[in-house]
């Protein structure tokens, strides 16, 4: 289990996160929503062990800033916002760096297969990473984080997979790629946090919402309980409307509303 | 030697493009090596060159291989091995193809240490024995270096990144500074200091005796395992200090061990050799032109570049009007400005983004 309690973190005078309380079970995939510089990627980085806020944090009851970044690796994986490389490695390469050393060779040939198989990264694997476009390498960086996350299973980890938007630069297609990848995880038992822009599609793959605004937490629970159109249209300051087709939630702005104020 | 070493640590799955290059770049240093015992302003044979290193040639012959060639091609050994290697980890670790020891002001850090050495060394330990003074010129040239570097480390972040713009800045400021320094410890030295410091300053594998150039090599021989256990870490950081973090790699602590590493190995070839220049930033772009950027194939062939690189000036500057010796910074200068200038224009977008 996965848990914050009460974190709080504040950097140079501003508050980023504010008494944030979260428990990410084991099999269970949250989204965590919210406007711009809510705190969603700095709650992350409490959660992977990357910063450490003040509250209580524990990773199946150990705080993970606590835990070596070798260990961590093995327990966790972590897709950051907007990943870069600088240098120029093939896709097959950079993905095989996500795997810790202690695997054995053929275990790593085959988690790096895996991922470039279910990243349909296949036909790029021997481009340099550099010369693909925005999305492709976004990919290969998810691969990247999933072959570690299986790879930590191997070793006797691989509980969270925490991903910060998996779908920027994605298109629809591959959009539900990443995700599926995601959610197949959670279903063998991992915990998944992932930080989504896009209400409707977080409502159809997530258990659980997360609605952060300014470092506090404003709802959690179901997309059901959670994403209400009073609630949205407060949280982004803008007219939201909420449909329900076929059992899922779609959000979208109040367009004629919005377009009416200019 | 050691390379051979490293490579028996790699996984061979059947002969790749990889180990091909590795081996024409160890064909083309042994070459080099020999050339250095053999050529100069008197020519020693095969023949007579193995009966010298067999302990049976001629006291002539004898006194140069021993006393002047060996010297000097452990000197090269050393020199080009840790300023590759050097350039090649803070090039990885900030992410910066312009990290080169001498352009970030390590190599001028190291230079006022061990013109300190040379100038105020005679006041502080006359009655040292000669074991330990050789051992100064070094620790005081490790001293400077590590305080260049740090300086180049703390000053160089903005927001967990480095950028190209500031870390050359930072370089002009620490060689300017240097600079400085040296000038005022020259006005203060007495003659003998001054000889010894113009011929050192001048750089060159030439002027040192055999202790200062064992340092070096002993020195260089042992800080290689801890670039080489690095390799992955040095991969790892192209991923962003972060994402690497994430990936398994204590950030820190492995940022720590490469720059004492650098540091140490800079600070004993400069203490011998003199202030080099351009071998760090050369030596490793041409590694990974050659065998891409994965550093566990990219860091022994920069190594065996940087040797080639440094014996191949050496021979020039000895063989161009023999028996005069230009300084080999001239040597490596023409090769690495001209270099350093083309690296620029190709990241002119990147820099002047920076």
């Amino acid at each position: 289990m996965l848990e914050a309690k009460a974190l709080t973190l504040i950097k140079s005078g501003r508050c980023l996160l504010d008494k944030v309380n979260l428990t990410l079970r084991r099999g269970e995939f949250i989204a965590v929503l919210g406007p711009n510089g809510a705190g969603k990627s700095t709650l992350m980085h409490c959660l992977s062990g990357a910063e450490r806020g003040t509250g209580e944090v524990t990773m199946d009851h150990r705080c993970p800033s606590t835990i070596s970044a070798a260990e961590l690796a093995i327990k966790r994986a972590v897709l950051e916002q907007a990943p870069r490389v600088s240098a120029p490695f093939s896709v097959d390469a950079l993905v095989r760096l996500g795997v810790p050393r202690e695997l054995t060779a053929s275990a790593t040939d085959e988690v790096s297969e895996r991922a470039i198989e279910l990243l349909d990264l296949g036909t790029l694997r021997r481009r340099p990473v550099l010369s693909l476009s925005g999305g492709e390498q976004h990919r290969t960086q998810m691969a990247r984080v999933m072959a570690q996350l299986w790879a930590g299973q191997l070793l006797g980890g691989g509980r969270y997979l925490l991903i910060d938007e998996p779908t920027a630069s994605l298109d629809l297609h591959h959009q539900i790629t990443v995700l599926k990848a995601a959610r197949q995880a959670a279903l063998e038992g991992v915990g998944v946090l992932a930080i989504l822009h896009d209400l409707s599609l977080a409502a159809s793959v997530a258990d659980r919402l997360l609605l952060l605004k300014q470092g506090r937490v404003v709802a959690d629970g179901t997309p059901h309980e959670t994403l209400t159109r009073e609630r949205l249209s407060e949280l982004y300051g803008l007219p939201v409307m909420v449909h329900e087709s076929e059992g899922t939630l779609t959000v979208t702005p109040h367009y004629a509303a919005c377009w009416s104020d200019t | 030697m050691t390379v051979a070493a490293m490579l028996k640590t790699v996984p061979l799955r059947g002969l790749s493009r990889q180990h091909l290059t590795l081996a024409a770049l160890a064909v083309l240093t042994s070459i080099l090596m020999l050339s250095g015992l053999m050529l100069g302003p008197v020519s020693i044979g095969g023949a007579q060159l193995w009966a010298v290193l067999g302990g049976r040639g001629e006291p002539l012959d004898a006194s140069i291989i021993w006393q002047i060639r060996l010297p000097r091609l452990v000197l090269g050994l050393a020199v080009g091995m840790a300023l590759a290697l050097s350039g090649s980890a803070l090039q990885g670790v900030l992410r910066n193809p312009l990290a080169d020891p001498g352009l970030i002001g390590i190599t001028a850090g190291a230079s006022i240490g061990a013109v300190t050495a040379i100038v105020l060394g005679d006041l502080i330990t006359p009655e040292l024995p000669t074991l330990v003074q050789s051992f100064l010129l070094p620790l005081a040239a490790f001293l400077g270096s590590s305080l260049a570097m740090a300086c180049v480390f703390t000053l160089a972040r903005q927001g967990g990144e480095t950028s190209v713009a500031m870390l050359i800045l930072i370089g002009i400021a620490i060689n300017t500074i240097a600079g400085a320094l040296i000038g005022v410890l020259v006005y203060v030295a007495d003659d003998q200091a001054l000889r010894d410091l113009t011929f050192w300053s001048m750089g060159g594998l030439g002027h040192a005796g055999w202790p200062v150039v064992l340092v070096a090599l002993g020195v260089t021989l042992a800080v290689i395992p801890v670039f080489w256990s690095q390799a992955r870490g040095l991969d790892l950081f192209q991923l962003g200090e972060r994402q690497a973090f994430h990936a398994g790699l204590d950030v820190e602590h492995s940022k720590r061990r490469l720059a004492i590493s650098a540091a140490l190995c800079v600070g004993a070839v400069t203490a011998a050799a003199g202030p080099i220049g351009f071998i760090g930033l050369v030596a490793p772009h041409l590694a990974r032109l050659l065998i891409g950027h994965e550093h566990r194939w990219m860091l022994p062939a920069a190594a065996l570049l940087g040797v080639s690189l440094v014996l191949a000036a050496d021979l020039a500057v000895r063989l161009a009007i023999p028996p005069q010796e230009p300084p080999i910074g001239i040597a490596t200068s023409l090769i690495g400005g001209p270099f350093f200038l083309w690296l620029l224009t190709r990241r002119m977008g990147s820099i002047a983004r920076a």
